[in-house]
């Protein structure tokens, strides 16, 4: 019931406010029930996942794959350093460290060289008028779309001994026996630029078609020639492309499996075959957990790297 | 309830107060605004950006829920209501058709969504397309259409359902000046003959003097004034107002005397005048005249100002001689043509044609 | 004729740009010509046939595989797509509100993790859940598939959303539309260039899963990633050029359809 007395002149301020209170708890009800579906599944398949792994690297292998519940370090241990079996003396285990130590380097040689690549050709793209850009950047864009197993496949096709190159080099005189590319850390090294070289070069696009053309017109007006245009001018101001762009092709080439998988041949390994061989063959699913923590808190340093200076590169831009 | 139906405000605007973000970022964009629109009264808010007058369309049509006030749409309040819950429709600045449906099925959308049945719906979009000349477009996209036929549909949408009250958000800003300047004469014809109360939002002061009945001048977050298009140019009573409406001298004034509701005031040290308007004695006051209110006189004559011809700006319907008066301001005379018979250096006295001169507010 | 002097020119540039563009298509390329050559071998080349094709689809692995990898990405491009329309729906033309934020890292959590990682987690819980449920069957890989699918599909329907303005569906609540009309009749229509392309991808990347699908993936759930990768390891052989080839065709065609919504949209 309505009392007499609520008919007053607040009367119309209170329903003001019971109209703002209504309106922005349907608006945060709506929200809610919107996020729910897609936060609940990957919540549960997505970052459950994670941590269970964190769990499983603490623990113990079980004997036909899986884990045994009692609590170790071993994984980590085992990483780093080797146990001799006989003597139980401790020595730097070097057989993984330098499968870590290759995957750094396989995945930073290929970033540097995607980005040598790259950059010309996101400059080039840039400069075209903007039809035919749209149409560059679908051509540059589409292999990424495309399934990297079956690129990958055909680059093993191209490169091997009886491959295309070979035989053009046999055929016109150049070698007269293959070079033996394939299963080498060459071969990775070329596979991981060609599959992530898209990467590289969407972001260095997006930055260098913002680029202002009156400011290259001023530096020319005062005097620059092509090449400082290009290291006084455009480089500084592509700058956030170029660190986005590194970041998306270091971070996928360092725990790259498909390509050294099939073009360095199972014997060149990188951290994301060693990780798979543990939950496969190996069947020592903390170790595997443990390298995966380990590869993850890499990719982690390189982001946490990338939102520190793309922040910088922002405020100069 | 007891007053007579006719004379009830279509729009009653009561202590609105709407600020936006919070603590040190708090922006006030109205300020305790109060303001009664008349039915079917074609009524301007006419205001530089950021005055406030967008946010008082969007609390009327309900896009925003106010902090405090009251909102009456002949005489029931409705401040508090959605805006599909009330009886008024808008023309948006950007014209907001739907992109997806024809223009026939934009002008329908709200009277599909009042659940009118399809013959009356049919015959209001005909009665609509006809009202703004369209009827051989009605089944073409919006994105077929040119800006001036968008805006077109964008008016039949709006008046489509009938509304008691049409506002209107900046609808012309998007157009060429040719095209503004029929549409101008457009919303007026359609205001007489709908006889709806139209609320247009505007920053431009030649668009609001030449369509409204009634004008309320904003800035910052206030109503400043609200009169007639004459009372607003010729009597400005602040001097926001003075200076944003056209082209305006303003010169400062000695009060010698004042008497019931006038004053004796001194202007520019040179000449003294009776103008209306309460101060004390002594005290300093800006006067405003408009610059083809005053006029050039015989160098000595009584009643005059006397100053020096600084320069002679033509604009191509007249020219305007800027002058510099004894006290050292600025002072600028309109006249028609090119000709104004003096060049810099030259000594000119003014006239000031009688009720030419405002007191302003502050 | 002297050359006009083009500001935006660097020596060496567009041959480099070039470069690229013939590296990155030239080893597809020869794989699809060689899938139509009339011989065992893959470099030279005798006469056009489709005798792989033929073989392809004669092999009862291959159309098992294809179902498999079929179904997967229709269900998880279905659920990602809409779970991604809801939660782009509920992060865009708002203020920040609190959690917002929170939730963008966590929709696009499957893409800041590396593959691999995502791979073997998924794969340890699944075996958990197993072990404690007995249960078995596709729908885990299901699961893992919609997860990475969501923040794919997000992508364009967020940016379809922030091109729109809020003014279209003030306009529907003015003209008297009350909220869900106003999705219904406005919002949903507008957005659907944006969930068409966002299932696109979404059906795209599903299709394309090695590395998850590999390590999740239990007996008889074979997709045609996983079918081309066995066989690659025992060899190559011109059917494998074949097959892949489909594939290749089949992500082309989804992802040209993605680039046809998205030009309307900018259009």
């Amino acid at each position: 019931m309505v009392a007499p007395a609520d008919i007053s002149p607040t009367s119309d301020s209170q329903k003001l406010a019971r109209a703002r209170q209504i309106d922005a708890r349907r608006k945060r009800n709506t929200r809610l029930y919107l996020l729910l579906p897609g936060l609940v599944i990957i919540g549960l398949f997505g970052l459950m996942p994670l941590s269970i792994t964190l769990v499983y690297s603490f623990l113990k292998p079980g004997s036909y794959g899986g884990v045994e519940w009692v609590f170790s370090l071993d994984a980590y241990v085992q990483f780093f350093v080797e146990r001799d079996i006989f003597d139980d003396t401790l020595s730097p285990n070097w057989a993984y460290i330098s499968i870590f130590s290759r995957s750094i380097g396989l995945s930073f040689g290929a970033t540097l060289g995607a980005l040598i690549l790259g950059f010309p050709t996101a400059y080039y793209i840039a400069s075209k008028p903007a039809h035919q850009r749209n149409f560059w950047l679908f051509l540059i864009t589409l292999p990424f779309w495309t399934n990297l197993l079956i690129r990958t496949y055909a680059m093993l096709i191209i490169i091997r001994d009886q491959g295309v190159i070979n035989l053009a080099l046999m055929n016109a005189g150049i070698i007269d026996k293959p070079i033996s590319i394939l299963y080498t850390d060459t071969a990775v090294f070329i596979g991981l630029i060609y599959s992530y070289l898209p990467f590289m070069v969407l972001p260095l696009y997006a930055s260098l078609e913002k680029l202002d053309l009156r400011l290259i017109e001023a530096a020319y007006d005062l005097y620059a020639s092509r090449f400082k245009v290009l290291t006084k001018i455009i480089l500084p101001l592509a700058k956030p492309g170029i660190v986005a762009g590194c970041i998306l092709v270091f971070i996928p080439g360092l725990g790259a499996y498909i390509t050294p998988e099939l073009l360095g041949g199972g014997k060149k390994l990188m951290i994301g075959n060693l990780i798979a061989i543990q939950f496969g063959s190996s069947r020592n699913w903390p170790f595997g957990s443990a390298a995966a923590l380990i590869l993850m808190a890499v990719v982690m340093l390189a982001l946490l790297l990338y939102v520190r200076h793309g922040a910088k590169g922002a405020r100069h831009g | 309830m007891n007053q007579p139906q006719d004379t009830t405000p279509a729009i009653s605007v009561r202590s609105l107060v709407k600020t936006f973000g919070r603590g040190a970022e708090m922006i006030t964009a109205l300020n305790n605004v109060s303001v009664d629109i008349r039915q079917n009264e074609f009524f301007t808010l006419l205001g530089p950006s950021g005055c406030g007058k967008t946010t008082l369309l969007r609390l009327i049509a309900g896009f925003e829920l106010p902090d405090q006030g009251e909102v009456l749409l002949h005489g029931k309040e409705i401040a508090h209501l959605p805006p599909h819950k009330r009886p008024v429709n808008t023309v948006f600045q950007n014209y907001a058709l739907f992109p997806h449906l024809s223009v026939s099925r934009n002008i329908a959308f709200g009277l599909e969504m009042l659940g009118w049945d399809k013959a009356k719906v049919t015959a209001t979009v005909e009665r609509m397309l006809e009202l703004v000349k369209l009827e051989p477009l009605a089944n073409r996209m919006p994105d077929q259409l040119s800006g001036g036929q968008q805006q077109r549909v964008a008016l039949a949408r709006a008046l489509a359902p009938e509304p008691r009250v049409l506002l209107l958000d900046e609808p012309l800003a998007a157009l060429d000046l040719k095209l503004r300047k029929d549409m101008q004469l457009e919303l007026k014809r359609l205001q007489d003959e709908t006889g709806i109360t139209f609320v247009f939002v505007t920053h431009d002061q030649e668009e609001a003097l030449t369509m409204s009945d009634r004008i309320a001048v904003m800035s910052n977050g206030l109503i400043q004034q609200v009169g007639t298009p004459h009372d607003i140019y010729y009597a400005p009573e602040t001097r926001f107002v003075a200076d944003f409406i056209g082209d305006i001298n303003i010169i400062r004034g000695e009060v010698n005397s004042t008497s019931d509701g006038s004053m004796q005031v001194t202007l520019a040290g040179d000449l003294e005048m009776t103008l209306a308007g309460t101060a004390s004695v002594g005290q300093s006051v800006a006067v405003a005249i408009r610059p083809e209110r005053s006029h050039f006189a015989v160098v000595g004559a009584p009643e005059t100002l006397s100053a020096r011809v600084t320069d002679n700006v033509f604009f191509g319907a007249g020219t305007n001689i800027h002058l510099m008066l004894n006290n050292g301001q600025g002072f600028i005379v309109r006249i028609q043509g090119q000709e104004s018979g003096c060049k810099p250096g030259d000594t000119v006295a003014i006239a000031i044609e009688r009720d030419a001169a405002k007191v302003l507010d502050n | 004729m002297a050359k006009r002097f083009d500001l935006r020119r660097q020596t060496g540039f567009s041959e480099i740009a070039w470069f690229c563009l013939f590296a990155l298509y030239a080893p597809i390329l020869m794989l699809v010509v060689f899938s139509f050559n009339d011989n065992r071998s893959v470099v030279k080349w005798t006469e056009f046939s489709l005798r792989w094709y033929y073989e392809a689809f004669d092999n009862d692995g291959i159309r098992a595989a294809t179902a498999i990898s079929l179904k997967l990405a229709f269900v998880s491009a279905f659920f990602g797509t809409i779970f991604a329309t809801m939660a782009a729906l509920a992060t865009t033309r708002t203020k920040p509100y609190k959690g917002m934020y929170l939730a963008y890292a966590v929709i696009n959590q499957p893409l800041m993790i590396p593959e691999i990682v995502t791979a073997i987690a998924s794969l340890s819980l699944f075996a958990l859940i197993k072990q404690l449920t007995g249960v078995t069957g596709i729908g885990y890989l299901m699961l893992a598939h919609t997860v990475f699918t969501i923040p794919f599909a997000y992508m364009p329907i967020r940016a379809r959303l922030e091109d729109m303005t809020l003014t279209l569906e003030q306009a529907a609540a003015d003209l008297y539309a009350p909220p869900t009309k106003v999705f219904w009749k406005v919002t949903f229509p507008l957005l659907i260039p944006g969930i068409v392309a966002g299932a696109m991808l979404a059906f795209v990347v599903s299709l394309d899963d090695v590395i998850i699908t590999l390590m999740v993936a239990g007996p008889g759930e074979t997709t045609l990633p996983i079918f081309i990768l066995g066989a690659i390891r025992r060899g190559i052989t011109p059917e494998i050029n074949a097959v892949s080839t489909i594939l290749l065709v089949a992500s082309i065609v989804f992802v040209a359809i993605f680039f046809l919504v998205q030009k309307k949209r900018t259009k």
